[in-house]
């Protein structure tokens, strides 16, 4: 350190420094490509969106449902890929046995405005796709189901527990004052009656009527209303036996649904893949400690694909 | 001047140390570790990511992992020139905390390389160079460090090399010991 140091000194650290800032911009770089998960190079992409678990709106989670997906995150996502333009494809990621019939049809509307702007979405099916999961299904131009994936489930439901019982071993009775007849309706304090059990059947059917409608302009051209009807008794079936009735395009995994996506966009066969909504670190820690919330958030009636 | 302390660290190590020993710029050497940390958590990442040890869920907490790393780290930097001072103060009646500091912070300066270098041998495909290149950086960092116990609190080798193994083997000792407490309580012996 005597002095200033030479040209030769000079030299080395500048070349150490040079060297340093490539290795550095060459690993961001990396980072880069590695967190969009492509092995291709090119610049159009195929978007993948992960619907997993019991699909619900916003704050309508309670604790069995915390883990699921939130529907208007996906629309929000959906809505994102559409504007891309280097997304030139969907894959819907699904492994969900269904969820809230509203945050379903949501999701569902917005795929079906995706598919406007003339990219195509193919779903894979995970473990589970039924019900809700189906109806999201219905909304992609083609769907791939493993051999043993369950799907199906095509129906609605509605659920009270009727609590008449055990209030009265407790010595509870519930004092309602109402503005009309049924306003209490699914009340767990008393048995539902004749009329109200018919007004909430109609609800259930109208629901029912829906998920019909949408089966049937999802597989339009590969069902008939009457093959649906026939098989939309709320049973569950295998990939397999989808593929056989025609709930499902074909049988495959999801490189193969990527491949099809690809396929459909006309884009090479290595395109890069982009997970779109993949969670951030606070999400994954959320998801984590949501998932074992103790007390569920208010709790009220819904339907339920 | 930075230039200066760089090369000599690099290649004249035990003058530029003493040097610093002496002089102390401790805010340029804790900029200088920072610089090292922030570097080497870039690279750090490129790495995992091409290697695919990243898995979903993994590659989302790896900022967090990293970040809680590098505080460790600069946590570490200061432990280190504590406990050595004052380890030298009891043993050899020496001490120089801040010198130390800056020495080690100066002394982690290859540490930069090491990683880059890795990196770099992972890119053309020469795994086998990167690890010996790490290895190599390692042994370098760990004589950086002894040289730094003995021109900053003016020691020799033997003693530098005692000062720095003997937390480690205090540890070593203390383990053995609770070991041997559990071992003879279960054994019924009081």
């Amino acid at each position: 350190m005597e002095g200033e140091p030479d040209v030769s000194k000079k030299l080395v650290v500048g070349l150490v420094i040079i060297f340093l800032l490539v290795m550095g911009i060459l690993s961001i770089k990396s980072a880069g490509k590695s967190a969009s998960a492509g092995s291709g190079t090119g610049n159009d992409k195929v978007g993948v969106i992960e619907i997993s678990g019991t699909l619900a709106e916003t704050g309508s989670s309670s604790m069995l449902t915390a883990s699921g997906s939130d529907a208007e995150k996906i629309m929000e996502t959906i809505r994102d890929a559409a504007e891309r333009k280097d997304i030139k494809a969907l894959v819907l990621r699904i492994n969900s046995p269904g969820g809230t019939s509203v945050a379903a049809q949501e999701v569902g509307v917005e795929l079906d405005r995706f598919r406007k702007s003339g990219k195509p979405i193919v779903t894979s099916m995970g473990d589970v796709c039924a019900s809700g999961g189906y109806w999201v299904a219905c909304s992609s131009d083609r769907i791939v189901a493993n051999p043993s994936t369950l799907t199906g489930s095509i129906g609605v439901i509605m659920e009270f527990s009727n609590l008449e019982g055990l209030y009265g071993k407790i010595g509870v009775r519930e004092e309602v004052i109402k503005s009309g007849a049924y306003k209490d309706i699914g009340s767990s304090s008393r048995q539902l009656t004749p009329e109200e059990r018919e007004l909430l059947q109609g609800l259930v059917n109208d629901s029912y009527a829906q998920f019909l409608d949408q089966v049937s302009q999802g597989r339009k051209g590969k069902m008939s209303r009457a093959e649906i009807v026939k098989i939309a008794d709320g049973r569950v079936i295998s990939g397999r036996q989808a593929k056989q009735l025609g709930l499902v395009d074909d049988l495959g995994n999801y490189y193969e649904a990527l491949d099809i996506a690809r396929k459909m966009a006309d884009m090479d066969k290595d395109s890069p893949v982009e997970v779109l909504n993949k969670p951030g670190v606070w999400d994954s820690l959320l998801a984590d400690v949501q998932a074992r919330r103790l007390l569920p958030q208010q709790n009220y009636w819904r339907l339920s694909y | 001047m930075w230039s200066d302390i760089l090369y000599g660290v690099l290649f004249e190590p035990r003058v530029t140390l003493r040097r610093l020993a002496e002089e102390r710029p401790l805010a340029p050497a804790l900029f200088t570790f920072l610089i090292i940390i922030i570097f080497n958590l870039v690279i750090y990442r490129g790495l995992i990511l091409q290697q695919q040890y990243a898995l979903d869920g993994v590659e989302a907490f790896l900022w967090l992992y990293q970040i809680i790393g590098a505080l460790f780290s600069c946590c570490m930097l200061f432990v280190m020139a504590g406990l050595f001072s004052l380890l030298s103060e009891l043993l050899f009646n020496k001490t120089n905390a801040s010198g130390l500091l800056v020495c080690f912070s100066f002394a982690a300066l290859p540490g930069i390389l090491g990683p880059a270098l890795y990196y770099s041998a992972s890119i053309i495909g020469l795994p086998w160079l990167g690890i010996t290149c790490s290895i190599v950086v390692g042994v370098w960092l760990l004589v950086l460090q002894i040289l730094s116990l003995t021109e900053a609190l003016d020691i020799s080798v033997g003693q530098a090399i005692a000062l720095f193994i003997l937390p480690g083997l205090l540890i070593l000792v203390g383990l053995v010991v609770i070991i041997l407490i559990f071992a003879l309580s279960g054994l019924g012996i009081k």
